[in-house]
């Protein structure tokens, strides 16, 4: 029994019958604690942090909590709201030279509860795709620039030229890498935080074979095989979730042991059964990508990208990538995740299975792509943002206001009695 | 040598049961630092990183002891959990009725098994060592128990005096230690352990206050905690294994004083979320008593010139506190302190300001003799009590002690019955917890506020209230220097017990009912709430003997917005009891 008078970090969740994923892998330890950034690397080295901060773009006046504020439930919706900060005192980015500074984004986030297999194969607009487990923000591969044909150069904030074609698509990492903080995460111009890859603060949050050095601060995948299954990371629109990188060797046997999930893709550089993109130059789509976008993989001139060269090396681009079932390569056997980064299978928290998607690392723990998920949805993307909640709902986590100090259940009586007893000559309670 | 007890069923054709031969095993941990005995409050030790520091505090929990027998096997035994504590001179358990036999290793752990640590701390009796009220160590506000807390004064690299505090908690750092000692136990044995601090502070992982902090809560992931687990293995050495001598214990319970044949035990009413506190045996609560002790309380026969009476500065309406700055006598002279309120007695140990009485029963007296307050001699107050035909005094010590003889001592004993009767758990705060009534947003921050620490390394803001005003009684038996000046007019506590470390400590007051008993502080300096929460933000004054939960803090205090200070004293008004007015003027009616 807890002592009743005392108050506690509210780190349980109250469900009823068998525990529900979508509503017990929120990571809520931190709900109490202000969110915290370090704007540059001096102020990281020594330890300084800030909980309010402004550079004239973004302003956080206010310290704001970190991430998970509440979750809610209904028959067909999980909603969790979230600050959108991360628990990890983020940054800095660039040393202070990224222009753009994290916020409170105060948003619900809803996400489907009986996830649906998606009957067409409709090219999904991608973009915000997902919420990881501490109410940050999961954006997709790709960093909504393209190369543009015309122009003979990428999109990009400075070229004025829009955002390109659509066709060829920049990967984030490649392109905006230099920009994340030691989490692997940055934020856009309006302050949402969010991960494109794989969320290595968060796995260290969450155990998922990830050490933090604290003098450097920062993370790095640890030495030594996985003991354990990753556990779920984050949850996609379509109502599945997001695992880490290590699942069981057979899809459908938790006793198989445990590794790495491979991916499905390689780069077009001529191993692996895939063309060179180097030596015929940017002049075809990859068949996964033609089938996303609905046309033929041959391109006409005024569609074609860059040439491979130093300015836009193999992996520019996501259409850089092949996937090995075009290759004759099996999935399940010489891979292990589909085209979308994901796979059927059993999981600790699925014991009869589900789909899941993995969130992909190579050999030296380094993310690779697609990251957390291809260029498509399995289920139908119904989860989104919403502006307010219509319909009754259970509370199954609240924090702020109130924070971390939930009371803790208090005794029946109110009051304890204590009477002298004559015959043991000590005090008696009632 | 101690015999275990056996059961038989007195069957004739039974064999005689073989009688066990088992044993006391004393351990006794002393804290050291770098081998030699412990220097507290002194400024004469160094961190690696050349920091000089002093040591204050060495509290903790140590549990789960186990012997190694040679064959590998362990003897756990059940049961034992100890509080050690340097200030208090505790350094021992005793584990009994250990079998003989020849042991190769003790294990034990500092902390708590999860079951221990969240167990239900208000059915601890008095003397358990994890009644709250007894060890000062339960963290109530997260849960769970500090298993160990070391505090201390440090220099900065500034050269200032800064406070260190390290509490290690949460199940997670319940820490194994296991040390080779060879043990033959056929007799009481004692086995000597050293705690070297040098070495937690140390190795293999070395702590700055400077660099790696100068205080941890243990929340997830802290480094010090983690590094305070890693050194703590190390820290416990064997020291000397000796037979036992005849220090032996059994305290016998006293026998009650002046006990008359009739009587009525007095309920004595408290939450049931409290610690159980060590009510006096020898002065057993009975409404003959509460009753006597009630009219002594409010008759002004008490002072000299019949002008003043216990309540006149006790005033049940202030929760037996008054509004005076410093407290008026009789005869009209002001005395140097603030008047104590008056509840939740019953959980304190040393009364006055600067705790120099041991027992409500050597401190009522204190008050009717002083000069400046009642100035009457304890003769003329019983030949005063014998000859008023206001009252049948003769008939309530009859009562209340079996014969009607009237002497200071009884008169000590009913105001000390009638004192520990006077409990408040009936705020708003208290319906809140229990559902009944619900906090403003502005009393909801503010009890964030209260029960949050000051710890910006870990993103901690909030006030630190709790480390001093901590638990249900919001109350803590300790004296400490509260920041209120640098150069001591009233050197407080030090009076008390000759300690240059003591100097300008007080009492850390209950905060219960804190809203009826202004002015402030022991010299009643501050007029109003929010100039108390101000001098806890803006004007702590450093000096050698500050508080550390206070030294740690940024110069001036917990930096707190206008809009928190006011949230704070919010919170604290919601621990007003209207209750306990009643129940003063009604006890033992």
């Amino acid at each position: 029994m807890k002592f009743h008078f005392s108050v506690m970090i509210f780190c349980g969740l109250a469900t009823t019958g068998f525990a529900d994923p979508q509503i017990t892998s929120w990571f809520t330890l931190d709900a109490g604690k202000f969110a915290q950034i370090y704007r540059t690397d001096a102020e990281k080295l020594s330890d300084r942090p800030e909980t309010t901060w402004s550079n004239g773009r973004n302003t956080q006046r206010q310290p704001a909590y970190c991430g998970m504020q509440e979750i809610l439930s209904s028959a067909n919706w999980i909603y969790v709201r979230s600050t959108g900060l991360g628990s990890q005192i983020m940054g800095p980015w660039q040393n202070g030279w990224f222009p753009n500074l994290p916020t409170d984004q105060h948003f619900i986030f809803a996400i489907p509860r009986h996830p649906k297999e998606q009957t067409t194969h409709g090219f999904n607009h991608l973009g915000e795709i997902g919420m990881f487990v501490d109410g940050v923000r999961m954006f997709d591969a790709g960093d909504a620039f393209y190369y543009s044909n015309q122009n003979g150069e990428d999109a990009s904030p400075r070229a004025g030229i829009g955002q390109g074609d659509r066709i060829w698509n920049r990967d984030a990492l490649v392109n905006e890498g230099r920009t994340f903080d030691a989490a692997l995460a940055h934020q856009q111009n309006r302050g949402t935080y969010h991960y494109h890859t794989e969320p290595i603060a968060l796995r260290y949050l969450l155990g998922d074979h990830v050490d933090f050095d604290p003098v450097t601060k920062t993370y790095h995948e640890s030495s030594g095989a996985p003991v354990k299954h990753s556990p779920i990371l984050g949850w996609m629109q379509d109502g599945y979730p997001l695992y880490g990188p290590f699942g069981y060797s057979n899809p459908t046997n938790p006793a198989s042991g445990l590794r790495r999930m491979v991916s499905g893709f390689v780069l077009r550089d001529g191993a692996n059964g895939a063309d060179s993109l180097a030596q015929t130059g940017r002049r075809t789509l990859p068949s996964w990508e033609a089938r996303e976008q609905n046309r033929s993989v041959t391109l006409n001139n005024f569609e074609t990208g860059p040439d491979v060269n130093e300015l836009y090396p193999l992996g520019h681009y996501l259409e850089d990538y092949a996937y090995l079932g075009d290759l004759g390569e099996t999935l399940g056997r010489d891979f292990d995740l589909d085209e979308l980064n994901g796979r059927w299978c059993v999981t600790p928290e699925y014991p009869h299975g589900t789909y899941a998607y993995f969130t992909t690392i190579d050999v030296n723990g380094r993310p690779v792509y697609p990251y957390n998920m291809g260029r498509r949805f399995h289920g139908y993307p119904n989860g989104r943002l919403v502006a307010g909640i219509h319909e009754p709902v259970t509370i199954n986590f609240i924090a702020h206001p109130g924070a971390a100090i939930v009371t803790a259940a208090m005794p029946a009586a109110k009051t304890t009695t204590l009477t002298w007893n004559p015959g043991t000559g000590s005090y008696e309670s009632k | 040598m101690k015999l275990l007890k056996t059961t038989g069923f007195g069957l004739p054709c039974l064999v005689a049961v073989g009688v066990a031969s088992a044993a006391t095993l004393q351990i006794q941990i002393t804290p050291k630092v770098s081998g030699e005995n412990l220097q507290p409050a002194s400024f004469r030790y160094q961190t690696s990183a050349g920091e000089t520091f002093s040591i204050t505090r060495v509290s903790y929990l140590v549990s789960n002891f186990a012997l190694q027998r040679n064959d590998g096997s362990w003897l756990e035994i059940s049961n034992s959990v100890a509080w050690l504590d340097f200030d208090q001179n505790r350094n021992s358990i005793w584990l009994e009725t250990i079998p003989s036999g020849e042991f190769c290793s003790v294990r034990f752990t500092v902390g708590l098994n999860t079951n221990l640590n969240h167990a239900d701390v208000a059915k601890f009796p008095a003397g358990h060592p994890l009644n709250p009220n007894l060890n000062g160590l339960h963290w109530s506000w997260q849960g769970g128990y500090i298993f160990l807390a070391v505090e201390g004064l440090w220099r900065n690299a500034a050269g200032e005096l800064d406070g260190w505090a390290y509490h290690l908690a949460r199940d997670t750092n319940a820490t194994r230690i296991t040390l080779a000692a060879p043990l033959v136990i056929t007799n009481e044995t004692k086995v000597e352990l050293d705690f070297d601090l040098a070495t937690l502070l140390n190795a293999p992982r070395p702590l700055s206050f400077g660099k790696d902090g100068s205080s941890t809560h243990s929340r997830d992931g802290d480094p010090i905690a983690a590094a305070l687990v890693a050194n703590l293995p190390g820290a416990f050495r064997v020291h000397k294994i000796t037979a036992l001598t005849d220090e032996e214990i059994a305290v016998a319970h006293p026998k009650p004083l002046y006990l008359p044949k009739n009587f009525t035990p007095y309920p004595f009413q408290m939450s049931a979320t409290f610690p159980i506190p060590d009510l006096p045996r020898d002065n057993p609560l009975t409404v003959e008593r509460v009753t006597l002790g009630r009219t002594l309380f409010f008759d002004k026969q008490l002072s000299s010139n019949n002008a003043q009476s216990c309540s006149d500065c006790h005033l049940p309406e202030k929760a037996f506190a008054d509004n005076r700055r410093t407290a008026r006598g009789a005869e009209g002279e002001f005395g140097p302190r603030n008047t104590m309120p008056l509840f939740n007695l019953a959980w304190k140990k040393e009364f006055f300001w600067d705790g120099r009485a041991k027992s409500l029963r050597e401190q009522v007296l204190q008050p009717i003799q002083n000069p400046v307050e009642m100035h009457q001699s304890l003769t003329n107050l019983c030949a005063k009590l014998r000859a008023t035909d206001k009252t049948n005094y003769a008939g309530l010590f009859e009562a209340a002690f079996g014969s009607p003889e009237i002497t200071a001592e009884k008169i000590s004993l009913a105001l000390e019955n009638y004192l520990l009767t006077l409990t408040s758990f009936n705020a708003k705060f208290d319906r809140v917890l229990r559902g009944e009534e619900k906090f403003t947003a502005a009393e909801q921050r503010g009890f964030e506020l209260f029960s949050t620490e000051y710890d910006p390394r870990r993103g901690q803001y909030g006030a630190d209230c709790f480390h001093c005003h901590g638990g249900p009684l919001f109350q803590s038996q300790a004296f400490a220097n509260n920041g209120s000046d640098g150069a001591f007019t009233d050197i407080g506590r030090e009076k008390v017990t000759g300690k240059a470390s003591d100097r300008g400590k007080f009492a850390v007051p209950s905060l219960r009912n804190v809203e009826l008993t202004a002015p402030y502080m022991h010299d009643g300096r501050f007029r109003t709430l929010e100039d108390v929460i101000r001098h806890y933000s803006t004007s702590v004054v450093r000096s050698a003997t500050l508080d550390p939960n206070l030294a740690k803090h940024p110069d001036g205090g917990v930096p707190l917005n206008e809009e928190d200070q006011h949230a704070l004293v919010a919170f604290l008004k919601t621990l007003t009891d209207a209750q306990l007015l009643t129940q003063a003027e009604t006890a033992g009616k």
